[in-house]
């Protein structure tokens, strides 16, 4: 992890120079600033409207941020380095606590619950086993089964006994003459 | 009319090649290989040559070649290529080499019949691009199932039989109600025209005066036929079958071509022929196609069987396409023409990496698998660039056509709805979902070794020579898609305007 970590630390360092702040660079020197320009011309209408802006909210984030990190650093440093006994005491003390920390409020789980898990259900089974494998399919094969299953059963009509289709003939023919006679 | 006999070269070339291979002894296995490569890298060169000449700022149909066939009917041989066809045709002609390569180990029985059904499925291929007659088209459109029969029949996995018979009825009963349409349209044609004809360049003079409720048969009757070929949702199920069974070389094919002719016709045909009814339909096909993307991605992720994952994965991403063509603006139309191509491309990739690793531990389940970054690192940033163009990974070329078609989409007159988009966005997030957590089962993880992993190697030099000028491509469209867009950018606007044109004089 610690070199991830130094590569990510030396970029951060870079980064932070192409955004680097108006107070310390001058007027143009935050090249991060008209980067998508013109296409944000609209807000920048906008903004002019305001009049000139003080680089006191730029100034207060830096310390405060600053000052966050160092007293976090500084914290860190005390608790887990030298008395590590201030860790473990406190993780005793707010057992319920600390472990839902450490597990991080359970985010996880409860979307691998909620979300992922009824998903990857109702798509193996409803999507896939039962509309792709019974519904379409079944029809699709159904299909050729009930054509297999009907011409099995006319098939037989053809015996290849002469005198069956004599008779067929025969009938045929009475038929034939009544409807001929009917309809005159 | 021009008479140029380029394009029919284009078609000789495999043809002729598929019966001089018939000469070669049965047993000159390689010779027979080697024989079926260059004929195949002929026919590619030739279309490169096609792509130099072709004038992109020309909507119409170049390189025409026409004489009368059946002189009674009023058929005639019509070929010629515009922007839409030469792409689809340089992607068949790119393809198909790459895929009698990549079988150089994978096919060891019946060489002979494999190249000789391979370059006969090219020429199938190659005609139904370039046919300008509705009935030359149909021949080749019919003709093409019957080498892709034999390839997934013969060389397929173990339920070949019934993948192969289902795909061959499947598509056979589509196109018969197809046969019925443009019989029923040349006989109307011989109204107007005062011949009955089938040449394509009348019957778009005459379609669009059809009254509204025939053009909605006919629309629907060849609407039907290419929506099982794209897949649509609900005529897919033809296809996981059929990718899973077919050999790894049909299955690049079946992916990277075969699918596009349905996409192509119902760009080809069914927009400009039945304006009308195109735009009458637009939102219902549309709703299915989502349908299709969200559908074919839900279920892919559950899939255990790496080809089928990708199998399904192709209704998903095919659905981008559909819905691009019926969003009908110039946008999502190149969109949908460019992710014809990419899907060609990156899935194509996909069946071969899923190939090359069957053919050496004859297992394709995702849980036989993990950790094999260790053993196979080429293989490994190989499925990587695949799987990222898949899913649409900004700098690759997926995502320039789901950008383009989702941007399309959303400006979209004739489906005047931004809950398309909505939808359709979604997909482009289940892929992510589908491909990476099967990349990282399968590269990533502990390595367990087993029997199956242990005859795991990584690429040779021949498969690097087939996967390396696709991902030249992935990263080229994904980089520098104007090369490819300008093809496409005369004919999708001339096409959009034949639509919009013709049904609004209609609707006054």
């Amino acid at each position: 992890m610690t070199i991830p970590l130094i590569a990510l630390a030396v970029l951060s360092v870079l980064g932070g120079f192409i955004g680097i702040p108006e107070i310390f660079s001058g007027e143009h020197g935050n090249n991060f600033h008209s980067w998508l320009a013109p296409i944000f011309s609209n807000a920048q209408i906008r903004l002019a409207q305001y009049g000139s802006h003080t680089h006191f909210e730029e100034i207060l984030l830096m310390v405060i941020s600053v000052v966050g990190v160092a007293a976090s650093i500084y914290f860190a440093r005390h608790v887990y380095l030298k008395n590590q006994k201030i860790a473990e005491q406190t993780a005793s003390k707010f057992k319920g606590i600390y472990k839902i920390l450490l597990n991080k409020y359970y985010v996880d789980e409860a979307y691998d619950k909620a979300i992922v898990q009824p998903i990857f259900k109702t798509s193996e089974s409803l999507l896939w086993k039962i509309t792709d494998v019974k519904l379409i399919d079944g029809l699709v094969n159904g299909t050729a089964s009930l054509i297999d299953f009907v011409s099995g059963k006319v098939r037989k009509i053809q015996t290849g006994v002469a005198q069956t289709y004599a008779v067929v003939m025969m009938l045929g023919i009475v038929a034939a003459l009544f409807w001929i006679i009917y309809s005159l | 009319m021009e008479n140029n006999l380029l394009i029919t070269y284009l078609l000789l070339i495999p043809l002729v090649g598929s019966v001089l291979l018939l000469s070669l002894p049965k047993e000159k296995e390689s010779s027979i290989r080697i024989f079926g490569f260059i004929v195949s890298l002929a026919a590619f060169v030739l279309s490169l040559l096609v792509y130099f000449k072709f004038d992109s700022t020309n909507a119409g149909f170049q390189f025409t070649q026409k004489f009368i066939w059946v002189e009674k009917l009023n058929v005639s041989y019509f070929v010629g290529v515009d922007g839409l066809s030469l792409i689809l045709v340089l992607l068949t002609t790119f393809l198909t080499p790459l895929t009698l390569l990549s079988s150089w180990k994978g096919i060891q029985k019946n060489v002979k019949e494999f190249t000789f059904f391979m370059l006969m499925l090219e020429v199938g291929m190659l005609g139904v691009f370039v046919s300008l007659d509705l009935f030359l088209f149909y021949i080749f459109w019919e003709a093409m199932l019957i080498p892709m029969y034999f390839i997934i029949g013969i060389w397929g996995g173990p339920k070949r039989i019934y993948a192969s018979v289902k795909f061959f009825i499947y598509t056979m009963f589509g196109s018969l109600l197809m046969l019925v349409a443009i019989i029923w349209l040349a006989v109307y044609a011989s109204g107007p025209l005062g011949v009955f004809s089938t040449n394509l360049l009348d019957l778009y003079q005459v379609g669009p005066t059809i009254a509204k409720q025939i053009q909605y048969l006919m629309f629907a009757a060849f609407a039907f036929s290419f929506a099982i070929k794209v897949p649509l949702f609900p005529l897919h199920t033809w296809l996981p079958d059929a990718h899973v069974e077919a050999p790894t070389a049909g299955s690049v094919i079946l992916a990277g071509v075969l699918l596009k002719m349905g996409t192509y016709g119902l760009i080809r045909f069914c927009l400009p022929l039945f304006p009308q009814a195109a735009i009458a339909f637009a939102p219902y096909i549309s709703v299915l196609a989502i349908i299709g993307i969200i559908y074919g991605a839900l279920v892919a992720m559950v899939q255990k069987d790496m080809k089928k994952l990708v199998a399904y994965s192709s209704v998903s991403h095919l659905g981008f396409v559909v819905l691009g063509i019926f969003a009908m603006t110039q946008q999502s139309m190149q969109g949908a023409i460019i992710q014809m191509v990419n899907h060609g491309l990156s899935t194509g990739a996909l069946f071969l990496l899923v190939g090359i690793v069957y053919e050496r531990t004859h297992s394709r389940e995702i849980s036989d698998y993990g950790g094999i970054a260790k053993v196979v690192p080429l293989f490994s940033v190989a499925f990587m660039i695949a799987s990222l163009s898949s899913i649409g990974l900004p700098g690759l070329n997926g995502f320039i056509g789901e950008f383009l078609i989702l941007i399309g989409t959303f400006k979209s007159g004739v489906l005047n709805s931004w809950w398309f988009t909505v939808f359709a966005a979604s997909g482009v997030i289940f892929a992510a979902v589908y491909m990476l957590w099967m990349y990282q089962r399968v590269v990533f993880g502990e390595y367990h070794h087993s029997e199956k992993l242990g005859h795991l190697t990584d690429l040779n030099t021949r498969e690097m020579i087939v996967l390396i000028p696709i991902f030249i491509f992935i990263v080229w469209i994904g980089v520098y898609p104007g090369t490819f867009l300008k093809l496409t950018d005369a004919v999708s606007a001339s096409i959009i305007h034949q639509v919009t044109t013709a049904s609004s004089v209609l609707v006054k």
